[in-house]
């Protein structure tokens, strides 16, 4: 196959892969195709569901906003993210700290082995 | 003409900065014409370089001499004058360059269409390309050093093109600080050797470098700035702020740049340093700081929700993958065995993914510039429903983002494959980080995708529209690329990553173009 | 800023043109003798911010074109360009003009013949009047553009702050 890469301990083929994608896609869509098939358009089926409420107009309304998505994986994840908030303080003057400190134990590192 | 073209790449960026005060004042009009044609000449050259040093040839080039390959005047035993040295890595680093270049240009065109201040853009733009190009192309270390300057003084000047915003003067002044002791570092650098060794020319400095603890200081040097310039995990804390404050386009062609760097501390680890002995505890650093650029980059990532501070995290985590791979390649590089066995392959691996790195994060920099062209917003919680408005503008994100994510089967997944399938010989836990990478990348484009294209269309987002045609021809282009390489990848990697990673590690064929038969 | 004593404003008109010629001087030259274009531009361009401390902001500008200094800047980078350009055929700023004064013998005289003449230097000379041009107009331009972001003056405040307009 021409456009196949090797790494030494597998092959990549984007064909092939989208091949196996197309097969396992027509499968899918056999299988969905077998489901039932009573959706009507234009029938109370088509509206909104908002726990019984009326839906709101503007969609900022009902949309979870970027800052909040993943919220549980910052909470779970909250030591890390302190410590990485006061690494990122906006000082100038960290900053240059931490390159020079990097350089230093960089060059240390170097002189050592 | 052909033997001219190094000296061309750089000549079409300079008199494009220089006469673009004079091509302004003759209208829009002309000035798009002028900004686009110099683009498109500097990327016709550009790839030019790149088919002819591809093919395994070293291009040299000797500037102000009577013949442009004369690289030992008068008898002498090394190069004096200045001279631009190109093989097969440099010319894929060029075309990054110019791709970029000629993309943001297009992008720019529209978007930056409405400020005023254009001339200076423009010239500083090309100032900018000239340094990225020089850095690329320029076979010695004080050049090397002058075209970092020149990068880094058009890219605060960029980065702090629209001065009525604080944070841009902000961002500019903190890159300008760090950026000015960093450089002092590298001219610090190059000084010492040619103190030590009287020469500055990479390939004449290669033939004599001795291992000593001046040179191992002066490595520490290199590697400490250079990956400062191309945002290595601790050094990184400038890098959000000038990408993101940055024009969307210039900050395309910044990814590049950064990228130069990289390149620059890949030449001098290969080529300048070689099989000396400080490498094995460079190529441990290298991997160290990898490895935190990767993780740490992207767990800042998941938690922001400035569309274009996000992905100024995530040009921290990508530039991690490519610093692993390096520095796999450059810890087995003493070793032929180990090099034939799994180096060779992670060193293919970080330049396709350099190559494909500078593709979708400048694909992604320029739809952020795109919704924020739209929405007049880069916060992501003020966006929403934007897909039905800006369907182009959609999918060219989700092939960015599909690709930058490593899903199959997008270039980044054959890219980052082939690092994970090289790396893992050195310790399983290396492509553990870089697995962990991939997935919360994916996950902070997920949210980038569900909370600024899908979703209820909000009310005050009514009247956004489809971003202008020259800004979807910036991105169009670099979508193309992305998907031929997706498809083809066997075509870059043979044809590309494989004579790039050869000539890296082909150093006596460095230093024989510079010193021909005298060594 | 205000304007300074009659003392100062005397001497500096004295020496604000002398500081043009001295600056003249190491620019033409900058090819043989130490200084070049940059650091003879440099001292030509001290003579706006003598003209800027003497006669202060107000009447300073009443004076100053800042479009003739980007047309310096933009002549000398042009310029420099252009003879860069010229070497061409042999290679990028190859120096086209030198005439090398060979010997029947081959040999090079160095200095003796046309030491420091035009013919000997070529375009090193032009290129460093090129860069004077270009360094004259640019630190000018610095120095007033750094003098207007002050703010000092009072008609010069609210005038352009950014390209959001």
């Amino acid at each position: 196959m021409s456009n196949t890469i090797f790494s030494g301990f597998g092959y990549w083929n984007a064909l092939i892969w989208l091949f196996f994608f197309g097969v396992s896609a027509a499968f899918a869509f056999y299988f969905i195709s077998h489901g039932r098939n009573d959706y009507r358009k234009g029938t109370p089926q088509d509206e909104i569901y908002y726990s019984g409420n009326a839906v709101p107009q503007d969609g900022a309304d009902v949309s979870v906003p970027a800052s909040a998505v993943y919220w549980g994986f910052k909470r779970a994840c909250a030591p890390l993210y302190a410590w990485l908030d006061k690494l990122h303080s906006g000082n100038g003057a960290d900053y240059m700290g931490y390159f020079l400190l990097t350089f230093a134990i960089i060059s240390l590192l170097m002189l050592i082995f | 003409m052909n033997q001219h073209l190094p000296a061309l790449l750089l000549a079409l960026p300079i008199g494009g900065a220089f006469l673009a005060p004079l091509a302004c004042s003759l209208g829009k009009k002309l000035r798009n014409i002028f900004y686009l044609t110099v683009s498109l000449l500097t990327l016709i050259c550009a790839v030019m370089i790149f088919l002819e040093t591809s093919a395994g040839k070293i291009l040299v080039y000797v500037m102000g001499a009577e013949n442009f390959a004369l690289t030992l005047p008068s008898g002498m035993a090394f190069p004096v004058r200045i001279i631009l040295e190109m093989d097969a890595f440099s010319g894929l680093m060029v075309l990054c360059v110019a791709i970029a270049s000629f993309a943001g240009a297009l992008f720019s065109v529209n978007y930056m269409d409405k400020f005023s201040g254009l001339k200076r853009f423009i010239s500083l733009y090309f100032l900018l390309v000239l340094g990225a190009l020089g850095m690329c192309a320029t076979g010695d270390l004080f050049n090397f050093f002058v075209f970092v300057e020149i990068s880094s003084i058009a890219s605060y000047g960029l980065a702090a093109f629209w001065r009525d915003k604080p944070e841009s003067i902000e961002a500019s002044f903190k890159y300008m600080m760090l950026s000015q002791v960093g450089a002092l570092l590298l001219l610090v650098a190059v000084g010492t050797l040619y103190g030590k060794y009287n020469a500055i020319n990479i390939g004449a400095l290669a033939s004599m470098l001795q291992t000593g603890v001046l040179e191992k200081i002066v490595l520490a040097m290199f590697i400490a700035i250079l990956a400062f310039k191309c945002g290595a995990f601790p050094m990184h804390a400038w890098l959000p702020d000038v990408y993101s404050e940055a024009p969307s386009g210039v900050t395309c062609l910044l990814v590049s740049v950064s990228q130069a760097s990289f390149y620059g501390l890949m030449r001098i680890c290969f080529t300048l340093y070689g099989t000396n002995p400080a490498n094995v505890t460079a190529a441990w650093i290298l991997i160290t700081l990898g490895c935190a650029s990767m993780f740490f980059g992207v767990m800042m990532a998941v938690i922001q929700h400035d569309v274009k501070r996000l992905m100024g995290y995530h040009s921290i985590s990508q530039v991690g993958y490519m610093l692993l791979a390096m520095g796999v390649g450059l810890y087995t590089l003493s070793d032929a065995v180990l090099l034939a066995e799994y180096g060779f392959t992670a060193m293919k691996g970080g330049i396709f993914h350099l190559f494909n790195y500078s593709m979708f994060k400048g694909l992604l920099f320029l739809t952020a510039g795109a919704l924020y062209y739209a929405t007049g917003t880069r916060d992501l919680d003020k966006m929403g429903g934007l897909a039905r408005s800006m369907p182009w503008t959609t999918v060219m994100f989700m092939i960015g983002a599909a690709a930058i994510s490593g899903l199959p089967p997008f270039s980044g997944f054959a890219s980052k494959w082939l690092i994970y399938e090289s790396s893992f010989a050195i310790h399983p836990i290396l492509p553990v980080v870089a697995l962990l990478t991939s997935i919360l990348t994916l996950a902070s484009f997920v949210k980038v995708f569900q909370t600024a294209f899908l979703g209820a269309s909000k009310i005050s987002l009514a009247p956004v529209r489809e971003v202008p045609v020259g800004m979807l021809c910036g991105m169009g282009l670099l979508s193309i690329l992305i998907l031929f390489v997706s498809f083809f990848p066997n075509i870059f990697v043979s044809g590309v990553a494989d004579p790039s990673a050869s000539g890296l590690i082909d150093q006596a064929g460095y230093i024989n173009a510079v010193l021909g038969g005298v060594k | 800023m205000r304007p300074m004593s009659l003392i100062v404003v005397t001497l500096n008109k004295v020496f604000a043109w002398f500081m043009i010629l001295f600056g003249s001087l190491v620019i033409m030259n900058g090819h043989n003798t130490p200084g070049g274009g940059f650091q003879g531009g440099a001292v030509v361009a001290t003579f706006v911010c003598f003209m800027l401390v003497a006669y202060g902001g107000k009447k300073f500008f009443t004076w100053v074109h800042t479009p003739i200094y980007s047309g310096l800047e933009t002549f000398g980078l042009l310029a420099f360009f252009v003879f860069a350009c010229l070497g061409f055929p042999n290679s990028f700023t190859y120096n086209f003009l030198a005439v090398p004064a060979i010997t029947s013998t081959g040999g090079l005289i160095m200095g003796e013949v046309w030491g420091g003449w035009l013919p000997s230097c070529g375009t090193i000379s032009l290129m460093n009047i090129a860069v004077g041009f270009e360094v004259v107009g640019a630190l000018s331009l610095a120095v007033i553009e750094m003098y207007e972001g002050t703010h000092i003056d009072d008609a010069h405040f609210g005038g352009e702050c950014g390209h959001d307009r």
